[in-house]
């Protein structure tokens, strides 16, 4: 029987609100979604599972809809639905009346729900969050537990974060396999049987790394897991980008040197650029083409303007420059950062101000 | 530092040019365009070398302006000085570059590293420095109150920094303006918006989670969905049982029948009908009926046959036997005729009987069978009859149920309708949630980038403290070195006539005479120049920092042009009397020599051509 699992899309998510890319990147969010209906369809996949978090938020009739309609098109693959602290489910929530496609599981209530599929000889534990519910893995637990059905293949779908508890609630229990959400990346624990999806799709600059699904196949004879891929997915990532800069760098260097990075690394991932190093005190940088070229999510200046201050202080001994630095650097200890931009806001004003003299 | 000769291999005007200079004061005499100026660039660049690029207001020496005149292939030359008590031969070859330096000791070996050595020989002052303290020349200014002015910005800034070429209050008003310009990108309200969104979206969660936004449609629809079954169950049986009613009357009013009675009435009708005619026929039917007239018809012929066949009758019995045969006859054909009667009224009845039970029954039979038939059929239509009424009762019932349901169905209807306004209001609500988190997030890199600049704004605010405790330090101890210092010496070169200067905290500079604080721009151009020579001096001691073996050679720039004799006289001797040193003092006029050779005074005169 082949499946897939995948979880945490974070639908609506928005992510990149106030960017110039913002629609565009909501729609790729969706049209992943769309892929992997697709790839459900290429593989002929009989189950699909989704670990939590389809939508960021408790979606609206109109966004069910939409999402319904692609489950439409694969009535082939029985779809099993649970949701995670995004889109938990509140006793007001809209999707609690929703008439979703017969292929169509999702379990709205706040107990596990067990769903058997005689067809494929499957039952599927479904646990949804729930609002003030505290229920979670314990009580699916208990439900598998307690449930004598005696069918071959038996799969446990929740949305929770800690493997610890995720481990501890569904190992032994005769799963053939557990599809868990909750974790930013994926992750296989106890050989494959319990896999953490991922986001689909990277929310943040803090999920870095690959994103996608899980693909598999238990054998119908034995019930056993004979197939676990992880497939990426994602039509983003996103990337720091350090840029290192000297006192030589000038502004059509740097945007050369960040330009053939991004397109060695893919136009379309979003990028934070961190530039560091030591730039010429005199030279300022604007990004801004850039910025406008590609995605680029932050522009970190961590680059000091190079003062030598060493040899700045040893210049001045005996005036108010020389005074100024050795105060700062009192005892030649590391400076914090709040000395470090003291310092260069107080040389480079004091540099300057010989200019204004006598004026 | 003390210089002892200068080699000019070419340098400007100069091609092979050596001068000697010695200890004490060296005047260099030479009028105007005798290369004075270039003389005084030579020095400076053997120090600190050549810029490639004509500097900032001209002050360094530019590499290009002395390269020499005609042959190009010597520029540069060398100066020998004594430094901590050995001599030292410094030689540039600007054809090498302008910053080329070598440094050769008296025993001809090679000074390592050169630039450090001669760095710290010239007490770490840069060009300018060197220039703004070491090196005396005019006030730039010409007119009185932007020579004030300079003269002001050089005391603060020499007083607050230690530096003539720094200023504190420059350094701050920079910074003020970047911490300015840094506020303005400040978004002020993004906290206090931040809090706000936060507030609302809280009161938008407790609000989808209160019990007034559950969204039990799904429950309301089935339970409307059991009412509507039933409702439909009833209103179809409802139907069958009126059209079931409305067939039986049918049936009844066809056969003639509106209630019951019209059935028992019919019954006992034709009852009585065939009971008249059961009579009628068997009375009709008596033998007696036919056999009496025959005898009445026999009596009546055989009277008259014994009339007309016994001839001797008297006329009376022939009348009378005539008489009693037509009597006869008469009540034999009044026997007939009544008997006839009888007769049809029989058929008649009967066919009555026989057309009214073909209505009922289809067949003209009649008799007890056909009557059987006909009571058993009304019977069944008395039995209509009575499912027609209990009918009615159960009609009524499933009508009240009817009612009941309606009621029911639009009350769930109207429950629907309300939790359908109900999970629109919620996802209104929840649209909205979505939009005030994602400005939320909008939000929170707002204040994450004010808190950039907050922290920017710290860093600058640490910079000015620093700045200004530092500087009013420096003021306290330099600057009143120096107003101390240059007191003292405006004393010496006004011959007394001044004793203190006085910087203000508004920075204007006050001389006192004898006990009297006179405002700077109520002195005389002469006195002000004696001031800023008096700070220059005090500027310069403050430079050599109490170091009597590392004084550098103070250059004397046409500093006393404007002075006159008198003055002039009061500056020199107080500079032949307090600089040990060694001084070179550039004139375009013989006063200083005069004077110097008239006071006896040792010198070194040397005289550019």
């Amino acid at each position: 029987m082949r499946f897939i699992h995948f979880g945490d899309l974070r639908l609506g998510l928005n992510a990149e609100s106030g960017r110039r890319w913002e629609q565009d990147r909501n729609r790729e969010i969706f049209d992943t979604l769309k892929r992997v209906i697709q790839r459900a369809e290429e593989m002929s996949c009989e189950l699909m599972l989704i670990s939590g978090e389809l939508f960021s938020h408790q979606p609206v009739s109109s966004e069910l809809e939409r999402v319904n309609r692609l489950f439409l098109s694969i009535p082939g693959t029985e779809i099993v639905i649970v949701t995670g602290r995004g889109d938990m489910i509140r006793r007001s929530s809209p999707i609690r009346s929703f008439k979703w496609a017969p292929n169509v599981h999702f379990n709205i209530s706040e107990d596990p729900v067990c769903y058997r599929i005689p067809r494929l000889n499957t039952t599927v534990y479904g646990m949804s969050v729930f609002e003030n519910s505290g229920k979670g893995t314990r009580e699916l637990s208990e439900l598998i537990k307690q449930d004598d059905d005696d069918s071959f293949i038996k799969i446990a779908v929740i949305w929770e974060p800690s493997p610890e508890k995720a481990k501890e609630a569904l190992s032994g229990l005769g799963l053939s396999y557990a599809a868990l959400g909750g974790r930013a990346s994926h992750e296989e624990l106890c050989d494959g049987h319990l896999c953490y999806c991922g986001g689909t799709e990277p929310g943040s600059m803090s999920e870095g790394g690959p994103h996608g699904i899980y693909s598999g196949d238990i054998s119908t004879a034995s019930g056993r897991l004979i197939d676990l891929r992880f497939e990426p997915m994602a039509s983003a990532t996103y990337m720091p980008l350090a840029v290192n800069i000297n006192k030589t760098t000038d502004g059509r260097e740097l945007k050369e040197m960040i330009r053939s990075e991004i397109e060695k690394r893919g136009r379309n991932n979003i990028y934070r650029l961190r530039l560091f190093g030591g730039r010429d005190p005199k030279t300022e940088f604007d990004l801004s083409d850039i910025e406008d070229e590609y995605r680029i999510s932050e522009i970190v200046d961590e680059t000091e303007p190079v003062y030598d201050y060493e040899a700045l202080s040893e210049e001045h001994p005996y005036d108010l420059l020389g005074y100024y630095i050795n105060r700062l650097r009192r005892d030649k200890r590391e400076l914090s950062e709040l000395e470090r931009r003291a310092m260069y806001h107080g040389i480079d004003a004091l540099l300057r101000s010989s200019d204004t003299r006598g004026v | 530092m003390k210089l002892n000769h200068i080699h000019i291999d070419a340098f400007g005007k100069f091609r092979d040019l050596r001068l000697e200079f010695s200890d004490g004061i060296n005047i260099i005499y030479g009028r105007n365009e005798a290369g004075k100026t270039t003389l005084h660039a030579f020095l400076m660049a053997m120090f600190f070398g050549l810029s490639e690029k004509p500097g900032r207001l001209g002050r360094e020496q530019s590499y290009e302006r002395y390269k020499s005149w005609g042959d190009e292939s010597v520029y540069g030359g060398e100066l020998s000085f004594d430094h901590e008590g050995r001599e030292f031969i410094l030689r540039r070859d600007f054809m090498k570059g302008p910053a080329d330096l070598s440094i050769t000791r008296d025993d001809g070996t090679k000074v390592p590293e050169p630039e450090a050595f001669l760095s710290e020989a010239l007490l770490s002052l840069t060009e300018s420095a060197f220039k703004n303290t070491i090196s005396v020349g005019q006030l730039k200014a010409a007119a009185g109150r932007e020579l004030i002015r300079e003269l002001k910005s050089y005391i603060n800034n020499l007083s607050s920094t230690g530096n003539p070429e720094l200023s504190a209050d420059g350094a701050i008003a920079i910074l003020d303006k970047k911490r300015e310009q840094l506020l303005k990108g400040l978004e002020t309200d993004a906290v206090k918006d931040y809090a706000a969104l936060v507030g609302r979206i809280k009161n938008l969660e407790a609000e989808l989670s209160s019990p007034e936004s559950d969204n039990v449609l799904s429950e309301f629809y089935e339970l409307k969905d059991e009412v509507d079954g039933e409702l439909s169950d009833n209103q179809s049986k409802l139907t069958e049982l009126r059209d079931r009613r409305e067939r039986a009357k049918e049936l009844l009013s066809e056969n003639g029948f509106t209630d019951r009675r019209s059935i028992d009435d019919m019954e006992e009708e034709l009852k009585a009908g065939y009971e008249t005619y059961q009579r009628h026929r068997k009375k009709s039917a008596n033998i007696f009926k036919t056999v009496v007239p025959v005898i009445f018809l026999l009596i009546s012929f055989g009277l008259a046959a014994c009339a007309f066949l016994i001839s001797e009758l008297s006329a009376y019995a022939f009348y009378g036997l005539i008489g009693t045969a037509l009597a006869s006859l008469i009540i034999a054909v009044v026997l007939v005729f009544l008997h006839g009667r009888e007769k049809k009224q029989v058929r008649r009845e009967e066919e009555e009987l026989s057309e009214r039970l073909e209505k009922q029954l289809g067949d003209k039979t009649v008799g007890d069978e056909a009557l059987e038939k006909l009571h058993e059929r009304l019977e069944g239509f008395r039995r209509l009859y009575d499912t027609d009424v209990s009918t009615i009762t159960e009609e009524t019932s499933i009508s009240d149920k009817i009612i009941e349901l309606s009621k029911k169905q639009s009350d769930y209807q109207a429950d629907i309708y309300r939790q359908q306004d109900t999970n629109r209001k919620v996802e209104d609500k929840l649209i909205l949630l979505n939009e005030l988190r994602n400005r939320s997030l909008e939000l929170r890199n707002t204040i994450a980038e004010n808190n950039r600049i907050k922290e920017d704004i710290d860093a600058i605010d640490m910079a000015k403290e620093n700045l200004s405790e530092l500087s009013s330090e420096l003021r306290s101890s330099t600057g009143a070195y120096i107003n101390r210092e240059a007191g003292e010496i405006l004393g010496e070169v006004t011959g007394g006539t001044y004793s203190r200067i006085e910087l203000t905290e508004g920075m204007d500079i006050y001389i006192n005479k004898k006990g009297q604080s006179i405002p700077a721009k109520a002195l005389s151009m002469g006195t002000i120049d004696q001031i800023y020579l008096s700070i220059r001096l005090a500027a310069i001691r403050l430079v050599e920092g109490g170091r009597e073996d590392g004084r550098l050679p103070v250059f004397f720039d046409d500093s006393f042009t404007l002075y006159d004799d008198e003055r002039l006289w009061a500056a020199l001797s107080f500079i032949a009397g307090h600089f040990k040193g060694q001084i070179l003092l550039f004139t375009c006029q013989h006063r200083e020599e005069n004077m110097l050779l008239k006071a006896g005074i040792g010198h070194n005169y040397i005289e550019l051509t």
